[in-house]
């Protein structure tokens, strides 16, 4: 960076060029857009980073390797944990007999299936909660943006030391990043724009000025209990996503999935041919899934054939539990961020108390 | 002036100071501009500090590794976390609570799965199991990185990786899991565990260094982040793996515990029942939600007309209960006799609308081509002089027709008068269809009026059904006491040990891994395995590993007699049971026939009491003697397959004992050590196709009922005073099944009548009737290479298992600990050379 004649070379600020091979264009931490497209991109750059890039550096003891780094390594214990547990329940089972293997086959598909859904009810189950918030008062939780972080370097002439985390604006409900939700575009009146909307939304903006002040201890109680709700109800769902792969009729599922229920093209077929047969055999396995998943659904909520008392309304006790999770932690939040407004319009200086100004 | 300032920054050349030394100041050795140097700040001139403000301690304090520490500090979490939760809630939630929320939430998921799972579980052991395996599953999670990181790190390394410290707010934080917030100014130094220098000196950093404070910190950052990311990339298999071993581990621990407590309420039970049942009185109880069901039942209709439906609807509530087809049939039927409808009565009135009735129908039938109805057709005094002679009353009398024989009578009276009046007027075969007419008619005319509900019919149904709850409130416990001891369920006593002397089988004969393997694939491998090792036991020479061998298998199955009697001298709980049942019977069986004789003949012989003891065919088919029969059968199956076993071991013994020169005696002995163990049933129809060679077949089944070698007599004797005396009962009971003349095969394999009556004296008076393939099975006991390949199948799966997934937890653990040695750096500046 300094040349012989000791001119300088480089800058200085924040905003610096960014070798090619950074990957994206922003070069300092900006907003995300909360949509699937986004969504998708964020999960495959931290799933990326968890398994390729953050493990290398935290086995080495790098400096950098902050606490982002750690709970993004966070993610592959759960990959491979659920992973392992396919394994546990159905690694063993080729070295059976074939009756033994065709039993035990029967409970470890239903158990992978199990850890599958598991993850995807805990994933999806949050938006039962956030988006109503959301439409409520018009404060995303989920709003996620991209954080640009310079590090340390530790080796001389070492310049890659830009770092990007893909972090969410109220991950912290003590210090959100309230600096990322003004608008700098330099129209004054735009300036408070998000806060303005969100006073709207809960029906007290006429009353307040210069909102952001009033509304930020608003969206942080609205926070807290949203991501409360979200830590519960999403392990609850979990639980029912659970309980729903192991009914009875996924059996039909796994059995259209069986090799041994894969139709052959005949012999001396054509390409086209044995396309259609991959078609049609991927139709019914098709089918097949749907099917099941219609028929267990109705297993979960009625119970098995011939089931009395608690084994009966098990299905439906867990269902309701997770559901009521979610209402509840939905109307608490809502309920909650509508009287915290009111409280914060009604919080005016009182002009009859006396204070000494030094 | 900026200008200036990046003049003379750039001019500087290293170690010069941009300001006179007029303050004693550090000097700095920039690490870009220093290849190969660590950017330490080395400190060569120092600030003299002595009497100047030094930093104010560190308001939060690490917690200790102690167990004292771990258990106070566990309450303290659990009242974290419900502070938090409500904080949560009410909008005022922390950070550091709602990450601790998480846990909360994955602890609630985790025993709501194992709700659901247990709900429908149907054994109390498979429930509990489930609870059991998501304990094993988050103590894995604790466990793991205490035993596999701290634990080795600590060694090698000198300090704690995973130290844990409450901050100046009161929180429980990790000391390291942040790299950037490690809060040092908690290492006073107080403790060894604290001092940087002591934990320095264990990390074998040089004493020399300058600043080594610094460098030990840096040590201890760099070896926890790597334990910390360690601890991610092992976790993921590591706790499963765990978690299910140790439910592994748990599972015999929880199987007992549970077997021990459901056989001694169940002991209880029996001894209590059976007291009660034997006393004088009838202290027996009733379903108190049915017997209100019936009195309301009862109560509702009093005094009113009563028909089918309400007798249904009787019948209906007591369903509820009692669930045997044929006992509600019997009480269906009972309940329709005591509430019979009156008799009908054949008055005036009831004669003409049957002669009107007769004259209608025989109209629309258009005899003989049109003959004149009115001659045809009887009159009354016609039909009165035929039913005073039919029944030697006087002329118009009124007959009560209160038995069927009477109303078949006065049909066949009607039909024999239009028979008369009938006979030269049309052709015969329109005679026929009158008769069925005249039949139909006479029914309908004797119409019964429908019965009503008295006092005395009330009161005679409710003490007949009450009888009938009794039994069945009392057969339900006593069903039930049977289900733990012999039930057709896994957890039952008898499965429990029949599971046990499984693996004393495997045991005792020595059968490793890889027999196992071969052994559950076929029944002809099981059966050459058997064979095999039962001829090295049997060998001469061998003596004390037969005894062995034959010892903790014979132990095995003694428990199940220890069992099934309970451990009061003197008393079995088993037979206590039977007894109690029996007199169940008795006592119900005394009551209904009280209800009969006073219910003034309402009741004359009760249906529901033929089917539930059938006296009159000696029990056959009846509900006692199937429940009975069932279990004493059940018992006296595995007891068989037990004592086939060692009755195998007895026979290989004796074989080997056989000089080799006899040709026959060897013949003998190989086709009866096949037969012990391998022949089934169809087999000893055949005569184990000895082709109707008598002799040889005596001499075969001499050899297999008769003669005991010495040792097995020893050990038996050894294990307790009845198991020689079941061996030989056994026997006796083989004999009397392959030891009679009859010719081959039949149907039903018939034994002589002699036979028939030394197995009742043996055994069971309940089993009568023809000996049935059944009951062969049952005495002679599950072909034992057949037991073998069973086991095989089970153990090996399982055996399977357990070795798969503990070589990988052992292999993870390995791995994760063998890490601990490449962390830290070898960096020769800092470490002492060793």
């Amino acid at each position: 960076m300094i040349s012989a004649n000791n001119k300088i070379n480089g800058s200085f600020s924040a905003k610096i060029d960014l070798p090619q091979n950074s990957g994206h264009s922003a070069d300092e931490t900006h907003l995300s857009k909360n949509n699937l497209r986004t969504n998708t991109r964020r999960f495959v750059q931290k799933t990326g980073a968890a398994f390729i890039e953050c493990p290398p550096r935290g086995l080495k003891g790098d400096p950098n390797f902050d606490f982002y780094d750690f709970l993004t390594l966070g993610t592959v214990p759960y990959a491979v944990g659920s992973l392992t547990f396919m394994a546990l329940f159905n690694g063993v089972g080729r070295h059976f007999d074939s009756f033994s293997k065709s039993m035990a086959a029967k409970t470890g598909n239903k158990l992978a299936l199990g850890v599958l859904f598991y993850g995807i009810a805990k994933g999806l189950s949050k938006n039962l909660i956030t988006k109503p918030v959301k439409w409520a008062t018009g404060v995303d939780t989920e709003m996620p943006f991209e954080n640009v972080v310079y590090s340390i370097p530790t080796k001389p002439g070492e310049t890659n030391i830009t770092k990007i985390q893909q972090r969410k604006v109220f991950d912290s409900v003590e210090f959100p990043r309230f600096d990322l939700l003004y608008d700098n575009s330099g129209d004054k009146n735009q300036y408070m724009k998000y806060y303005d909307s969100v006073a709207k939304r809960l029906g007290v903006h006429d009353d307040m000025s210069a909102s952001d002040a009033k509304i930020k201890p608003v969206i942080k109680d609205i926070v807290s209990r949203t991501t409360t709700a979200n830590h519960i109800s999403s392990y609850l769902w979990a639980a029912t996503g659970v309980a729903y792969a192991l009914q009875q009729p996924w059996d039909g599922f796994f059995n259209a999935l069986s090799s041994k229920a894969w139709k052959r093209a005949s012999g001396n077929s054509g390409m086209a041919e044995k396309l259609a047969n991959v078609g049609s055999n991927l139709k019914r396995i098709g089918s097949g899934f749907a099917d099941s998943a219609i028929e267990s659904a109705k297993s979960l909520w009625n119970g098995a054939n011939g089931a009395t008392g608690l084994k009966k309304h098990a299905g439906k006790i867990v269902l309701g539990v997770a559901l009521a999770s979610s209402v509840l932690g939905a109307t608490n939040a809502i309920i909650g961020a509508r009287k915290k407004a009111q409280q914060q319009k009604a919080e005016v200086i009182d002009r009859t108390k006396q204070t000494t100004v030094m | 002036m900026y200008g200036d300032l990046l003049q003379d920054y750039l001019n500087r050349t290293p170690g010069q100071p941009k300001v006179a030394p007029d303050v004693k100041t550090p000097s700095y050795t920039p690490a870009l501009n220093n290849p190969g140097k660590k950017g330490y700040l080395t400190v060569t001139d120092t600030i003299d500090i002595e009497n100047k403000v030094k930093p104010d301690k560190g308001q939060g304090h690490l917690i200790d590794d102690t167990l004292k520490d771990k258990i106070k500090y566990f309450g303290f979490d659990r009242k974290y976390d419900a502070k938090a939760l409500v904080d949560g809630y009410n909008g005022r939630a922390k950070d550091h609570q709602l990450g601790r929320l998480n846990d909360v939430g994955l602890l609630a998921g985790g025993i709501a799965i194992a709700s659901y799972i247990a709900a429908s579980k149907q054994t109390p052991k498979a429930k509990v199991m489930e609870f059991v395996g998501l304990t094993s599953f988050l103590l894995a999670m604790k466990v793991w990185p205490k035993v596999a990181i701290e634990i080795p790190a600590k060694l090698v390394h000198g300090f704690n990786v995973n130290k844990q410290y409450i901050d100046d707010q009161g929180r429980k934080k990790s000391v390291f899991q942040d790299s950037q917030y490690i809060p040092w100014d908690l290492y006073t130094g107080e403790k060894p565990d604290e001092n940087l220098s002591l934990i320095g000196d264990k990390m074998g950093i040089k004493k020399d260094i300058p600043n080594r404070e610094e460098v030990v910190k840096d040590q201890m950052r760099k070896i926890a982040t790597q334990n910390n990311a360690l601890w991610m990339l092992s976790a993921g298999v590591a706790t499963p793996v765990l978690g299910a071993l140790g439910a592994c581990a748990a599972e015999g621990v929880v199987d007992d515990a549970i077997e021990n407590i459901r056989d001694k309420k169940a002991n209880t039970k029996i001894r209590d029942m059976f007291r009660s049942l034997v006393g004088a009185e009838d202290t027996r109880k009733v379903n108190t939600k049915t017997a209100d069901k019936i009195s309301g039942l009862l109560s509702g209709k009093q005094g009113a007309a009563v028909d089918e439906a309400f007798i249904d609807s009787l019948t209906e509530a007591v369903s509820g209960e009692v669930k045997d087809s044929k006992l509600l049939e019997g009480v269906k039927a009972d309940l329709t006799q005591i509430l019979r409808p009156s008799n009908p009565v054949l008055n005036g009135e009831a004669k003409n609308k049957i002669l009107n009735n007769l004259s209608s129908e025989l109209e629309k039938m258009n005899l003989g081509n049109g003959i004149n109805l009115s001659e045809v057709i009887p009159n009354m005094e016609e039909l009165d002089a035929r039913l005073s002679e039919a029944f030697r009353t006087p002329v118009g009398e009124t007959i009560t027709v209160n038995s069927e024989a009477k109303a078949k009578q006065i049909s066949d009276v009607l039909e024999t008068l239009m028979q008369d009046k009938l006979y030269d007027k049309v052709p015969k075969e329109e005679i026929e269809k009158v008769t069925g007419t005249v039949r139909r008619v006479s029914v309908g005319g004797l119409k019964s009026s429908s019965a009503t509900l008295t006092a005395e019919s009330s009161k005679t149904i409710s003490s007949y059904l009450n009888e009938v709850l009794k039994f069945q409130e009392t057969h339900k416990g006593l069903d039930e006491c049977m289900n733990v001891k012999i039930g057709a369920r896994e957890d039952s006593v008898l499965a429990k040990n029949w599971k046990r002397v499984e693996k004393a089988l495997a045991k005792s004969l020595g059968i490793t891994d890889k027999e196992l393997k071969a052994a559950r694939l076929g029944r002809i491998n099981a059966e050459e395995l058997f064979a095999k090792k039962l001829e090295q036991l049997a060998a001469a020479g061998n003596e004390e590993n037969y005894k062995k061998a034959l010892d903790s298998l014979a132990r095995e199955m003694d428990k199940l007699n220890i069992k099934l009697n309970g451990s009061e001298a003197g008393s079995s709980v088993i037979e206590d049971l039977f007894g109690a049942v029996d007199k169940n019977y008795e006592t119900t069986k005394k009551g209904i026939n009280r209800v009969a004789g006073e219910s003034n003949g309402a009741l004359s012989r009760s249906k529901f009491l033929e089917a539930l003891t059938e006296e009159r065919f000696e029990g056959a088919g009846s509900h006692k003697n199937n429940f009975v029969t069932g279990a004493r059968e059940r018992i006296n199956s595995v007891k068989s397959t037990y004592n086939r076993i060692i009755n195998a071991f007895d026979v290989f013994k004796r074989a080997g004992a056989i000089d080799k020169a006899d040709k026959e005696a060897v013949d003998v002995a190989n086709k009866v050590k096949d037969v012990v163990l391998n022949a089934h049933s169809k087999d000893f129809s055949e005569k184990f196709f000895t082709d109707n060679n008598l002799s040889f077949y005596k001499k075969i089944y001499n050899f297999m009922c008769g003669g005991k070698a010495k040792e097995t007599q020893e050990v038996l004797d050894g294990v307790s005073a009845a198991m020689n005396g079941s061996l030989d009962e056994y026997r006796k009971k083989l004999y009397n099944i392959v030891g009679n003349d009859a010719s081959k095969i039949k149907t039903k394999h018939t034994v002589t009548e002699n036979a028939e009556k030394l197995y009742r004296e043996g055994g069971s008076v309940y089993s009568k009737g023809e000996a049935t393939a059944n009951k062969i099975f049952n005495s002679i006991g599950k072909a034992p290479s057949e037991f073998l390949k069973d086991l095989s199948q089970k153990q090996y799966n399982s055996n399977k298992w357990l070795r798969t997934f503990g070589a990988i937890g052992a292999g993870v653990f390995a791995i994760t600990t063998a890490a601990q040695f490449a962390f830290g750096g070898k960096d020769d500046a800092i470490k002492e050379v060793k």
